[in-house]
């Protein structure tokens, strides 16, 4: 497993950028995007039939980005991420796919994006929670303020972690907020939440975004929910993901004590009681045309 | 005098109604908006949503409608299954190369097999007209034989879930992917709907959209492992050689996810017959369980014990005694045709 050195690398993302993590962020992005009810269920008919042209920043494989190009076959859809291993993959998917209106690039969202202003419709960000240091998202989102159009939208759609029965998902959420504060990745001062649902609606006002809205979502991955897989491979291949972030941020201090809470989480989250659901939040907001200014 | 409608009109007066907007939206793949810029004249369908959007029209006016999209489009719309290019794209190969080289061993099989089904289902079914693949893999019994398969991942696009986790159904000789694995070769069937009552045909999920389905073994030094399993909602849709090509090339891909000992040959199988999937599904409800609790035993023991391997332990368990309920149950005279599958 490749280190996690951020300051080196300037890539911040704890699971790092294996194949394994590809496939996960495939599966995971999916399941969230059904659970949330769609790629954009917030958005109205309106704003959705006025799309021409659409940014993911930080797509990763590019899930999103790809549905978004099959589901909008006549709207141009960007994705820009740091890894050169993911947008290769994404690039495979796109090609598999046979979609012509899905473009992807190599590109650290810690730099001004590569566009010119005003250049799309709407400009996405999703779950960069744990890869975007809490220090850069004030200029992150006023970057992508520039690139939309007036009278387009940002959005941000963030989770938190979630509530469980299980000590050992407990201990591991506990593991990753104190790894993120050390790092510099959490927006509040203590170890019990990311925090990211409370700052979202503020940082798009603070970039300059008017009408800014909210919409919570959840995913039930208690045994016997549709999502129980979904959550399953969630958490069990973060944790087998997440070890050179652990001990480089020193919250663990063995692999042996790993291996241990990952044989406690998986048996956990098997058992017939296991409850638990993740809550995600999604943040939108217009950039002002000259009438909203007035 | 009336006038006739355009297919953008009739669409328009479809989708006019959420419930049939939101269902002719899943059913070609595009959102409610985009159906809605091509009522409007704002946009048009691409080739590849054609078929699609034909199909899922179903009012009295289909036959219009058809029509309609014909003159705007084109006769190629009776063109159904557009052939996939026969080459899988050489930049994935090498991904799956590397896959094998770098991926901790506990991690491999599910990555290397969930990349190569993501990617196939996306290349083999380009129209996105339903497909369904998984992985059924040769499970050993004591006296070293092989005597039943274990479906041990899949992967399905609408109308099937997209659920990823298995159903652990257990396959035998009287099945598709039996008949692959006994035989060693690739098997086809073109219309399942035509042969009812075979247990080749029966269906791996209770929502039975498989219409035509193919198998082939995955293979090592010519022993198998097991074989991959492909299923469209469409008839004859594995008859071309683009797609008997790409379903072998994808097989050998996928063998990269299996150790040398997962291999046997070929006078080591002796697959037998299972008992149907509503009996196995009444005794599933106790297999996660029961490797949980094998879990839970191993680790307050202080072992180490993955998921992966209780869960061999524990079908070994299963298979034992599901094909003692076989033997107990099933007509001895039982007939297996071999007449409706092509060896190919």
């Amino acid at each position: 497993m490749t280190e996690y050195n951020p300051s080196e690398s300037r890539n911040f993302y704890i699971l790092g950028d294996s194949h394994s993590e590809m496939v996960h962020l495939i599966d995971s992005g999916r399941d969230f995007t059904r659970a949330m009810g769609g790629l954009l269920p917030e958005q109205s008919e309106e704003v959705q039939t006025s799309l021409r042209s659409v940014l993911d920043v930080g797509c990763g494989p590019g899930e999103w980005t790809l549905a978004m190009a099959q589901a909008f076959p006549d709207v141009q859809v960007h994705g820009i991420d740091i890894s050169q291993g993911m947008i290769d993959y994404a690039s495979s998917l796109a090609h598999a796919s046979n979609l012509d209106n899905v473009h992807f690039r190599v590109g650290n969202a810690l730099d001004p994006l590569p566009f010119p202003d005003n250049s799309f419709d709407l400009a996405n960000m999703r779950q960069l929670e744990g890869v975007i240091p809490t220090a850069s998202w004030p200029q992150l989102l006023k970057e992508m303020v520039r690139v939309v159009r007036p009278g387009g939208i940002v959005r941000v759609v963030g989770n938190e972690w979630c509530v469980s029965n299980s000590l050992a998902l407990e201990t591991m959420h506990r593991l990753m907020l104190r790894g993120w504060q050390r790092v510099g990745l959490a927006h509040v001062p203590d170890e019990r939440n990311y925090g990211i649902a409370a700052v979202q609606g503020s940082y798009l006002r603070d970039a300059g975004c008017v009408n800014v809205q909210e919409r919570p979502s959840i995913m039930d991955i208690s045994i016997g929910e549709y999502f129980q897989q979904s959550g399953y491979q969630l958490f069990v291949v973060s944790l087998a993901l997440v070890e050179p972030f652990f001990l480089s941020a020193g919250v663990m201090n063995s692999k042996e004590e790993l291996l241990r809470l990952q044989q406690q989480l998986e048996i956990e989250m098997s058992d017939k009681d296991f409850k638990s659901i993740v809550y995600t939040l999604t943040s939108w907001g217009e950039k002002p045309t000259d009438t909203t200014l007035q | 005098m009336s006038m006739s409608l355009s297919w953008r009109d009739m669409l328009r007066d479809a989708i006019s109604e959420p419930f049939e907007r939101e269902r002719i939206a899943r059913a070609v793949g595009v959102s409610t908006a985009t159906l809605i810029r091509w009522s409007k004249g704002i946009s048009s369908p691409r080739p590849q949503n054609l078929g699609q959007l034909q199909r899922s029209f179903l009012t009295e006016k289909h036959d219009e409608f058809v029509a309609s999209l014909t003159e705007e489009f084109g006769p190629p719309l009776e063109v159904e299954i557009p052939e996939p290019s026969a080459l899988i794209d050489f930049s994935f190969v090498r991904q799956i190369w590397e896959v094998r080289a770098m991926t901790p061993e506990h991690l491999l099989f599910w990555t290397l097999c969930r990349k190569v089904l993501e990617y196939a289902s996306r290349q083999l079914d380009g129209a996105r007209t339903g497909m369904m693949i998984s992985v059924a893999q040769c499970i050993p019994s004591r006296n070293g034989k092989v005597q039943t398969l274990r479906e041990t991942i899949r992967y399905g696009t609408e109308p099937w879930s997209t659920d990823l986790s298995p159903h652990s159904l257990f396959l035998g000789g009287d099945s598709l992917a039996g008949y692959a694995v006994s035989y060693g070769r690739m098997q086809v069937i073109d219309d399942l709907r035509e042969n009812v009552g075979f247990l080749p045909l029966t269906p791996l999920t209770p929502e039975k959209h498989e219409v035509s389905a193919a198998a082939y073994p995955i293979f090592y030094a010519s022993r198998v492992a097991g074989c991959m399993l492909f299923f469209s909602t469409l008839p004859g849709y594995f008859s071309s050689d683009a797609q008997r090509t790409l379903i072998v090339d994808y097989t050998h891909l996928i063998s990269l996810a299996f150790k040398p000992e997962q291999f046997y040959p070929l006078e080591q199988i002796a697959l037998q017959i299972m008992p149907p999937l509503e009996v196995q599904q009444a005794k599933f409800s106790t297999f996660q369980q029961r490797v949980t609790d094998l879990m839970k035993e191993a680790f307050q023991a202080s072992h180490v014990l993955t998921r992966t391997q209780a869960e061999e332990l524990v079908s070994q368990q299963f298979a034992e005694e599901l094909l003692l309920f076989s033997q107990q149950n099933l007509p001895i005279d039982k007939e297996i045709r071999h007449d409706r599958v092509q060896s190919i």
